[in-house]
């Protein structure tokens, strides 16, 4: 079995009109007031290219089986036997007519530009278990680009997802990926920027079923916007969504986080932990807002953001909200912005590490909570190289 | 090693010692006792270097003026202060931040550095020299430890570090019985000829298991009367006030 590339005419015209209808986001837009949008309106985009069979090396060793998407374009699978489990699928006629209604309405502009600039729409259904990561690879090499690619993750399976996000010239992104998870599955997503970013904007939709747990942590660096959206819907009791993500933000560059979770079952839990950290004029935001619906009794929400700024030049915002609407609902937010702590500072010094050093240690250890829950993950292989987006030194 | 001569320590406008002078030679144990606020913490902090006080006077160590350098420097060239209430540094592992420190202090004095792969057993071999339990290897720097826990943790510190001169701060406080042995056990393990303590303490306990050489009482900012270990059963026994009232 193979995937393929399906464009719909009729859903990339009305995906475009929406977009259209939208207009750029600009900071005057309730869910862009965080994000320097100016730099939207100049996209000066590399041109595409076909990729070399060296890059392609270093993005997809002969090992791995991995779902690569070149330009929102399906590619290929990697290498060796794709596993029976994962089963390709195109959308059918119902899923487009959904897709077409649910566009009529869209509000995000990533949303529709995944559609509107992209030529593949995959599903791929997890029908059982597998003990290898499920890869996703989003290579760009130029121009505008999108994907939507949804699994369906089926009950009581276990699947680990691990996205990559690599730019190999300046682009824009808009990759629109979708998990439903099916009732007691199990699936845990690891998200990575792999490479510095132009325009990445992305916009994550997840379901969760009956006491099925979905744990998605994103590692992002910024860009000249990077930006990644989630909305997650708990729609059956004793769900639980855990979201995480780390942005650690050089130069001019600006990463946001923006999310929206809720609560539509009875006894689910959500869990939030967002931290960034900002050095020279870099700028981070995080938007999130946990909705408990009328019903949605003895759900249990947290959200935590806390932003670490290491120069005084950067710029954090910080907004987390609660709406709820239920009974005996437990919920407790927190956000910090700040600096190293000077006593942690000067404990290492007193212990002999220069300052550099000392002041190096302790943002590892702040970020250390999040990474931490990339247990696991190739040894963390994944994670960014930190001199690749050091631009300014 | 250590000569402190009219040290001047102060807070804004507010004097905490003054006129403080004390010698400490190669291989010697002091005992710094006194009531509660007299300035003990503020002494040890003041010679590592802590950026809250003004310090005037003389401070030489080793040699060198202290006064003129950064907290880093003073460590690396063999002073450890303890902390009274060590600061908690979650995220941060014990076991890497040892290795950087000690990495630190290898730099400096121009030492062979620690390769990753040899830390492990170094860091084995100075938990038993140490008497912490084994687990501490993988606990985070003080994060999530009890008092006590912590006190031991900077114990630990000191085995890997090996500083020429230890200013502990009431390393004894919030120690059980058993842990307060294993933790003298661990300072007079780490005593060497070349090596000197200050021990900050309000208890003969801890100086009836490391013998000091010399017990200060340290008053009005300064040293108030000094005596030999056998001081430390009359200040038990008497208290404070007939030396501070004179
Ligand atoms: N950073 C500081 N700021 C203000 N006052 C301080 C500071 N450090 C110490 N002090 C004051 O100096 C005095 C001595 O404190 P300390 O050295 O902690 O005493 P000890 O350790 O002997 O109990 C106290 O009155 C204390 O309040
Ligand atoms: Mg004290």
């Amino acid at each position: 079995m193979t995937g393929s590339s399906v464009a719909d005419p009729d859903l990339n015209a009305l995906a475009l009109n929406r977009a259209a209808i939208l207009g750029l986001p600009t900071s005057a837009h309730e869910d862009w007031r965080y994000v320097r949008c100016d730099t939207l309106a100049n996209g000066e985009y590399a041109p595409q290219r076909s990729p070399t069979s060296a890059e392609l090396r270093t993005i997809v060793d002969h090992t791995q089986r991995a779902l690569v998407l070149f330009d929102g374009r399906f590619h290929s699978l990697g290498h060796g036997d794709w596993p029976s489990e994962w089963q390709l699928a195109l959308p059918t006629a119902e899923d487009d007519a959904q897709t077409a209604a649910r566009l009529a309405t869209e509000t995000d502009i990533a949303a529709c530009w995944a559609i509107a600039d992209g030529t593949c729409r995959q599903i791929v259904r997890i029908a059982g278990s597998h003990p290898e990561p499920l890869q996703v690879v989003n290579v760009v090499s130029g121009g505008a680009s999108g994907f939507s690619l949804h699994l369906e993750v089926a009950p009581g399976v276990t699947l680990h997802v691990i996205i990559r996000h690599v730019a190999l010239a300046a682009a824009r992104s808009c990759p629109a990926i979708s998990i439903t998870v099916g009732r007691g599955a199990q699936v845990r997503v690891s998200e990575f920027q792999s490479t510095p970013w132009h325009h990445l904007l992305a916009m994550a939709t997840v379901q969760i079923e009956a006491d099925a747990t979905l744990d998605w942590t994103s590692v992002i660096r910024g860009g000249a916007c990077v930006r990644l959206g989630m909305r997650a819907l708990i729609k059956q009791r004793g769900a639980h969504v855990a979201l995480a993500g780390l942005a650690e933000v050089h130069a001019q560059h600006q990463a946001h986080h923006w999310l929206r979770v809720v609560h539509a079952a009875a006894d689910s839990t959500s869990d939030q932990l967002f931290k960034s950290v900002l050095h020279d004029r870099g700028r981070c935001s995080f938007d999130g807002c946990v909705h408990i619906l009328a019903g949605a009794d003895g759900a249990n929400a947290t959200q935590q953001n806390h932003h670490l700024l290491l120069s005084d030049t950067t710029r954090a915002d910080t907004r987390p909200q609660l709406d709820i609407k239920a009974d005996d609902v437990k919920a407790n937010h927190g956000a910090t912005v700040g600096q190293l702590d000077a006593d942690e500072l000067l404990y290492l010094r007193m212990r002999g590490l220069p300052l550099n050093e000392a002041r190096a240690l302790l943002t590892v250890g702040f970020s250390e909570e999040v990474l931490a829950r990339l247990a696991g993950v190739a040894d963390r292989a994944f994670l960014p190289a930190p001199e690749t987006f050091h631009p300014e030194r | 090693m250590l000569v402190l001569d009219n040290l001047k320590v102060a807070v804004g406008d507010t004097n905490i010692l003054n006129g403080f002078s004390l010698t400490v030679g190669a291989g010697e144990v002091h005992a710094l006792m006194g009531p509660n606020g007299s300035g003990k913490t503020t002494l040890g902090r003041a010679l590592a270097g802590h950026p809250a006080y003004t310090v005037s006077g003389r401070a030489e160590f080793m040699g060198r003026d202290l006064l003129t350098l950064d907290p880093e420097t003073r460590a690396n060239l063999g002073l450890f202060v303890s902390w009274q209430y060590p600061v908690e540094v979650p995220g941060v592992a014990n076991a890497e931040f040892l290795r950087l420190a000690y990495n630190a202090k290898a730099k400096s004095s121009g030492k062979p550095e620690i390769a990753i792969k040899d830390f492990p057993p170094f860091l084995v071999q100075k938990i038993a020299e140490s008497q912490v339990p084994p687990d501490y290897a993988d606990r985070m720097l003080n994060a999530g430890m009890s008092g006590g826990q912590k006190k031991r943790n900077e114990i630990l510190q000191l085995h890997v570090l090996e500083p020429t001169l230890a200013v502990l701060d009431e390393t004894d406080s919030g120690l059980d019985i058993d842990a307060l042995k294993s933790v003298a056990a661990a300072i007079n393990a780490y005593r060497r000829a070349d090596r000197s303590v200050i021990l900050i303490t309000h208890f003969q306990r801890l100086l009836d298991l490391v013998k000091p050489d010399r017990i200060h009482v340290l008053g009005q900012g300064r040293i108030l009367h000094s005596g030999g270990p056998e001081l430390a059963a009359k200040l038990e026994r008497d208290g404070y006030d007939w030396i501070i009232r004179g």
